[in-house]
């Protein structure tokens, strides 16, 4: 009975020494962020549109807007809500509503900006149209302007083929990147090395599920549904921001592009070229290959609802 | 002590208990089928008359479509030398069509007391047939959805809507049908004119007249007033379109075309891509007929009928 006794006092004490124990402040972390396939992600809050209306109720679409990326999305991008009749649905401002500032995800910030935007409608009376229903498919459209920052280490080897002994830290191949928070992504990079010469392939892929297009305000003009239309030149382009080795920029050696500084991506892929000339003698040597994509963004969501005239 | 306890337990076991789901009305769909009035004789129509003697007949009328009827007129057709009508042969009427407080439509019966001044003496028994004809105006009013995309180039591939073929195979709630409509967007400029090839038929089991020869089909008249056309309207988004040709003849078992389009609207890019609701009337006059098989019988040795 004793003995029990004491285990249990042991055991009381140990637990109010483990109790007791200070608690270590936490540090944050910083955390790899610049990966995902995403930059705006949007969606339609529930109920709103509600499913079925009535013609003398007022028509509230709200969208929850989440900026997935890692870049910021906000001013001068915007959403339009269009697939209706303005005659039937009226007040709903046709040159869009902006998306409020929504940073992108970084180091120490592990989700981005989150907000809301939200619509109006005023609906006119069904009943003289003499029609028992009125499904539109509400259409909401994102254009937004987004940066994909990539950055990757390569192995630079001025004198690939020169005979020696010396043991390389590296030998220049093919380097996969993945995804950098971005809907437009840079794959991988290929490097291929000739003496003095490094000639870099990088692959891109638009993998956001939605439209590329030019980066600029003109463009962002023609990406609204109540525009013209983004034509052949502006569809899949994106611009090269800046490509740089060691904080070399060798844009000006990238190819193809067009005087704008614009590539074309072909069935949502496309292949860039770029050349860095090392210092000769160099021995091989790692170092971070950074390239900058600049374009504008177009996704599109759908939500059908029912408006029935109330007599 | 217990009985607290399966007290107890018997409320807790309430709290379990599914209620009922809460119904939601659904709203009656009014614009359909191909039907407007409906008649038929009442089981309580004296089909069998001895000679001499006078016969009540019954018509049971419903408006199933979706108009009302007004200022309709039927009349009954018999053989004059056989049947003399006691009451009013020909009159006006009206019956409420369908609607969302009345999703049956009107409901009314029509009689009519014949009298028999007999038959010739050498029949034992006389067949005759007794016609209701219920002669009326009504309107198809059809309502569809179409979708109007100036883009036709397809520069902006996410639309929430692609201009196709609509079919209406349920009808409006009348028996001349709006069957399908075909939308073409026909470039013109920056912009396009939305044109519309719309179908028509007649499902019902009657015959369609002009509109202003609805009362004369019932009251005996004659003319071109009694040929089968409808006046068409037909309006996008308010704006009444023009549609040729029109008026459209209309047959049964045919289906007829006419096109509707209007010059002057023009949708271009700022427009977008959109749903809108193409309304389209159909005016026309319409003539149910029904038969009823009468049978006169003369009772052995009955003498004829006093004038």
């Amino acid at each position: 009975m004793k003995l029990m006794k004491k285990s249990v006092l042991v055991l009381l004490f140990l637990l109010l020494l483990i109790g007791c124990a200070t608690r270590k402040a936490q540090q944050p972390q910083p955390v790899d962020f610049r990966t995902g396939t995403q930059g705006l992600y949007m969606s339609f809050v529930p109920n709103l549109p509600p499913p079925k209306l009535y013609d003398r109720e007022q028509l509230n679409v709200m969208l929850q807007v989440e900026n997935k990326g890692t870049e910021t999305v906000g001013p001068g991008d915007v959403i339009y809500l269009s697939g209706f009749d303005t005659s039937i649905i009226t007040n709903i401002p046709l040159q869009g509503v902006d998306i409020p500032t929504l940073d992108g995800r970084g180091p120490f910030l592990p989700r981005g900006g989150v907000d809301t935007v939200s619509f109006k409608g005023i609906l006119q009376p069904l009943s003289s149209r003499r029609i028992d229903k009125y499904q539109p498919t509400i259409l909401a459209t994102a254009c937004y302007h987004y940066e994909t920052i990539a950055s990757a280490q390569v192995c630079i080897d001025p004198n690939p083929f020169a005979p020696t002994s010396i043991q390389k830290v590296c030998t220049p191949s093919t380097v996969s990147t993945g995804s950098q928070g971005a809907p437009i992504a840079i794959t991988s990079v290929e490097v291929e090395a000739a003496p003095q010469k490094t000639r870099f392939k990088i692959n891109i892929q638009n993998v956001g599920g939605g439209d590329v297009f030019r980066a600029g305000a003109d463009a962002l003009r023609k990406c609204s549904p109540y525009s013209g239309g983004l034509g052949f030149d502006d569809i899949d382009f994106v611009r090269i921001g800046e490509v740089s080795i060691s904080n070399i920029k060798i844009t000006p050696s990238c190819r193809p592009k067009d005087n704008s500084g614009h590539f074309r991506l072909v069935n949502g892929q496309a292949s860039l070229f770029c050349e860095y000339e090392a210092p000769p003698g160099q021995s091989p040597f790692l170092t971070p290959l950074n390239i900058v994509l600049q374009y504008g963004y177009r996704q599109s969501i759908v939500r059908q609802i029912e408006i029935r005239p109330v007599s | 002590m217990k009985k607290i306890v399966v007290l107890f337990l018997f409320l807790v076991a309430c709290q379990f208990a599914q209620l009922p789901a809460k119904k939601i009305p659904e709203a009656i769909p009014i614009y359909t089928g191909t039907s407007a009035l409906e008649a038929s004789f009442n089981p309580a129509t004296m089909s069998n008359m001895i000679m001499c003697q006078q016969s009540d007949i019954y018509v049971d009328v419903k408006n199933t479509g979706a108009q009302d009827i007004k200022d309709g007129t039927y009349s009954f057709i018999t053989e004059d030398q056989y049947l003399t009508p006691v009451t009013e042969r020909q009159k006006k009427f009206s019956l409420e069509g369908k609607s969302q407080f009345n999703p049956k439509g009107g409901f009314d019966q029509i009689h009519l007391r014949v009298k028999n001044l007999g038959i010739l003496p050498q029949f034992e028994t006389y067949n005759p047939e007794i016609i209701f004809q219920a002669c009326y105006k009504y309107t198809t009013s059809a309502a569809a959805q179409v979708c109007v995309d100036p883009d036709v180039a397809n520069l902006n591939p996410r639309k929430a809507c692609r201009p196709e073929p609509v079919l209406l195979p349920n009808g409006q709630g009348a028996p001349v049908a709006v069957t399908k409509i075909e939308p073409y967007m026909v470039p013109e400029g920056d912009g396009v004119t939305p044109v519309f090839a719309i179908y028509v038929q007649n499902l019902g089991f009657g015959a369609v007249v002009r509109p202003e020869g609805a009362e004369a089909a019932c009251t005996g008249g004659t003319g071109l007033q009694l040929l089968s056309y409808a006046n068409v309207h037909a309006f996008l988004q308010n704006k009444e379109l023009v549609c040729d040709p029109n008026p459209v003849k209309i047959e049964s078992t045919q289906e007829r075309r006419f096109i509707c389009q209007r010059k002057e609207m023009l949708y271009g890019p700022s427009a977008g891509t959109f749903s809108a609701v193409l309304t389209i009337q159909l005016e026309y006059g319409y003539v149910n007929s029904l038969a009823l098989p009468l049978t006169i019988t003369r009772l052995p040795g009955q003498a004829p009928c006093p004038t």
